[in-house]
């Protein structure tokens, strides 16, 4: 079934914050999944992906240790989702110097937090780990991967972040997105959970007693 | 003679601006998106036709009205259907209503009204498209509604006393936009100059469902009453609206779109400034304030409102527009330096919060090629506000709090009665609910609605780092106050982004926020039904669509308008 971005979004970040996110990551999150969805990238499926590993173990999802150097975490893999909220908040360090980040989880997930330093800073940004060159001015992505990685890959090594040459390809987005089902549902259990459970009380009170709204 | 002055005043500050109680009395004006919509179309001279009226004899079916502007079509898709009185319920919880309706994106064919006819019926339930611009649905005020029709089936007009009281013959229980249930987003239609202001989509289905509604109960009065049956005085027509009932779905809009909520309220308090400045006003302009005023007088004299909330603040406005017509009756304002400026001092000082943005709505109505173009900045399509920027310092960053929440510093919060609520989605309904903290189990379900109290809590947080480290480290160790920060750092450059109010107190009224966006609709009448929902009435006045000119566009919103009573 195709989705408006707009549902993607609201979905997103009901999810995000259903796995357990603070409430501005999950508003990251979900306007990351919508970029990703607009550039014909199955964000849904990404967002999942990054959800699943930041339920599964908190060594999976690590913030980076220190905003200098190269980035790593404390021990285990780094989060897509606090690593790009981090590199979003360093937009002018990373936009001039670039940054190298070692072992991360669902490294495409990191995309729309670079394409979105890129248009703060309006420069055109290079992001490349094994098997995957991706170049973006914020608006319009060139992506190159090896034929036999997937865009998809749930951990990479190395990242590295460069400035690069200006795209001459026009922007081209789409307006709606066409999760799988699978995915869709999956973000919809996880939402869920934000959501109270029904009591008397809230039956009774919760959308406001009153007159009634026939006449 | 509007010539500008120097500077003697400025905008009102957002610390009163953005109070609760005076957001919620706030009053419809010129840059209301209603009035907006009318005048964009009679400015254009778009042409309205109802292309397909298939009602049957027991009121079922569907019809087409098409909205032709310079450049494109839009075609509200009317279903209408037969409810079991015991199935009529204006929740948003209802599962079936009188009618359905969906604002289509150019002219329908008949696959796409059969794809249409599928699923608008079904609201939420169902799925619409990218070609589908908005989703809502309506019931009958069967009191009314019932008279009408047995009325004109006898070849009579139904009784003006009836009609004033209630005011509509439908009311809107939902309109749903932007991207809602599958329709097209927003930024599909935002570089469209008719919907560059907001909402202008879902007015554009109300202003077309009003066509419907009117035709429908014509259709009902000839199935019943033949040869006899008359149709309705379009005098008599015009003072319908279309109702609404607008409960707590509504209430976080404000605070979860800050950037687009301050530019409503800077639009608004800029048109006011620039009124304020004008040296002189001629006897045209003080004429025309007065007549407004006088009208709107009138509109104020049929507001009826049960709520015991309302009714005091009902019987502060009539007070107060005695007083400003006492005002008045005193002060020539065509001999006074600065007229609006004075007027809107003196009712500072002498009416009560209703009466006070009565005037600030009022004062605007001469001056429309002064203000009107204030319109073009209603909208937030293009900010990238939503940005951290990180290497601002911890101390800037305290700053700012301080200067944007610094009353909620003063807060005790651990007093229960300054956090009794708690805003929460329900997991039967799907929708925003206010509850009890301390009463309910809902804390762990808490939406993130009270802005004041996480600025206050990051704050604190902040009180613990060197002042002079920056705001990407500290959100590295606290990612809990990420959404906190955005919004203080949005609150720098949009002022009248926050409510400047504890929306989880004890006595919170959530009214006075649907009230607040409401009245930017250009909504009238409002009529709260508990502490949590409010009726109001739609383009009542308006002209009809094929009545539309560049006369009566405009200030269809005052009773007695241009037309003529």
């Amino acid at each position: 079934m195709s989705y408006s971005l707009n549902e993607v979004e609201a979905l997103s970040k009901r999810a995000a914050r259903g796995a357990g996110l603070d409430w501005g990551l999950a508003e990251e999150a979900a306007k990351a999944t919508r970029w990703l969805c607009a550039n014909d990238l199955d964000g849904c499926r990404l967002l999942k992906s990054v959800l699943d590993a930041h339920q599964d173990d908190s060594q999976n999802s690590q913030p980076p240790r220190f905003l200098s150097g190269e980035w790593s975490g404390q021990m285990g893999t780094l989060c897509p989702m606090r690593s790009g909220a981090a590199l979003s908040d360093c937009a002018a360090q990373v936009a001039s110097e670039g940054v190298e980040i070692r072992d991360l989880s669902n490294p495409l997930f990191m995309l729309p937090f670079v394409a979105a330093v890129a248009r703060v800073t309006k420069t055109c940004l290079h992001l490349a780990w094994e098997g995957a060159s991706i170049t973006t001015d914020g608006n319009t992505v060139d992506l190159t991967f090896a034929a036999e990685t997937t865009p998809y890959v749930g951990r990479a090594g190395r990242l590295v972040i460069t400035q690069s040459a200006p795209l001459t390809k026009p922007a081209k987005s789409l307006c709606r997105a066409n999760p799988s089902s699978q995915d869709w549902d999956d973000l919809n259990t996880l939402a869920a959970l934000t959501y109270a459970p029904a009591t008397e009380t809230s039956r009774r009170l919760g959308a406001g007693d009153g007159q009634t709204d026939n006449d | 003679m509007t010539g500008r002055a120097p500077l003697t005043v400025c905008r009102r500050d957002p610390k009163r601006v953005m109070r609760l109680s005076r957001l919620g009395s706030l009053h419809q004006c010129r840059l209301s998106f209603m009035r907006i919509l009318t005048r964009r179309m009679a400015d254009e001279a778009w042409e309205f036709t109802c292309s397909v009226f298939n009602i049957a004899a027991d009121g079922t079916g569907h019809a087409v009205y098409c909205a032709k502007g310079p450049e494109r079509t839009y075609s509200l898709v009317a279903f209408a259907h037969d409810l079991a009185p015991e199935m009529r319920s204006d929740r948003v919880i209802a599962e079936a209503w009188d009618a359905t309706f969906t604002l289509f994106d150019g002219i329908p064919d008949a696959s796409e009204i059969a794809r249409l006819s599928q699923n608008v019926p079904l609201q939420e339930a169902g799925r619409v498209s990218e070609s589908e611009l908005s989703l809502s649905r309506a019931n009958r005020s069967v009191r009314l509604w019932k008279h009408v029709v047995e009325a004109l089936a006898a070849g009579q007009q139904p009784d003006p006393a009836q009609l004033t009281s209630v005011g509509y013959l439908m009311r809107t229980t939902a309109v749903y936009g932007s991207g809602k249930f599958g329709a097209a987003d927003r930024e599909l239609i935002a570089d469209r100059p008719e919907f560059a202001a907001p909402f202008q989509a879902e007015m554009l289905s109300v202003f077309l469902t009003r066509a419907f509604v009117l035709d429908l109960v014509e259709h009902a009065a000839q199935v019943k009453g033949g040869d006899t049956a008359v149709r309705l005085d379009p005098k008599v027509a015009r003072q319908l609206g279309i109702g609404n009932s607008t409960g707590l779905g509504m209430a976080p809009f404000i605070v979860n779109h800050p950037v687009l909520f301050n530019n409503w309220i800077m639009a608004r308090e800029e048109a006011l400034l620039r009124v304020r400045q004008v040296c002189r006003a001629t006897r045209a302009e003080v004429a025309q304030f007065e007549e407004v005023l006088g009208r709107s007088a009138r509109s104020i004299a049929q507001w009826h409102s049960e709520h015991p909330v309302q009714i005091i603040k009902l019987d502060a406005l009539r007070g107060d527009l005695d007083a400003l017509f006492s005002y008045l009756t005193e002060h020539d304002l065509t001999k006074k330096n600065y007229p609006w400026d004075q007027l809107v001092r003196w009712s500072e000082a002498n009416l009560s919060e209703e009466g006070q943005e009565l005037v600030v709505s009022l004062v605007m109505e001469p001056y429309g090629p002064l203000v009107d173009d204030l319109s073009a900045d209603l909208s937030d399509d293009h900010s990238d506000v939503f940005f951290i920027a990180g290497s601002m310092t911890v101390r800037i960053l305290k700053n700012l709090i301080q200067s944007c929440f610094g009353w909620a510093l003063e807060l005790d919060w651990s007093n229960p009665k300054n956090c009794a609520r708690a805003w929460y989605v329900s997991a039967e309904k799907l929708e925003p609910r206010i509850g009890s903290r301390f009463e309910e189990p809902i804390e762990d379900y808490e939406q993130p609605l009270a802005p004041a109290r996480d600025a206050v809590r990051a704050f604190v947080a902040l009180g613990e780092w060197d002042q002079d480290k920056t705001v990407a480290e500290f959100l590295l160790v606290h990612p809990e106050h990420r959404h906190t920060i955005r919004r203080v750092q949005i609150s720098a450059t949009a002022p009248y982004s926050e409510i400047q109010d504890n929306t989880i107190s004890e006595d919170v009224l959530p009214i006075d926020m649907l009230r607040a966006k409401l009245s930017f609709f250009g909504a009238t009448h409002f009529d709260p039904r508990s502490d949590r929902w409010v009726r109001i009435c739609m383009f009542q006045g308006a002209p009809y669509p094929c009545e539309l000119t560049k006369d009566n566009a405009d200030y269809w919103v005052y009773p007695g308008s241009e037309a003529g009573e």
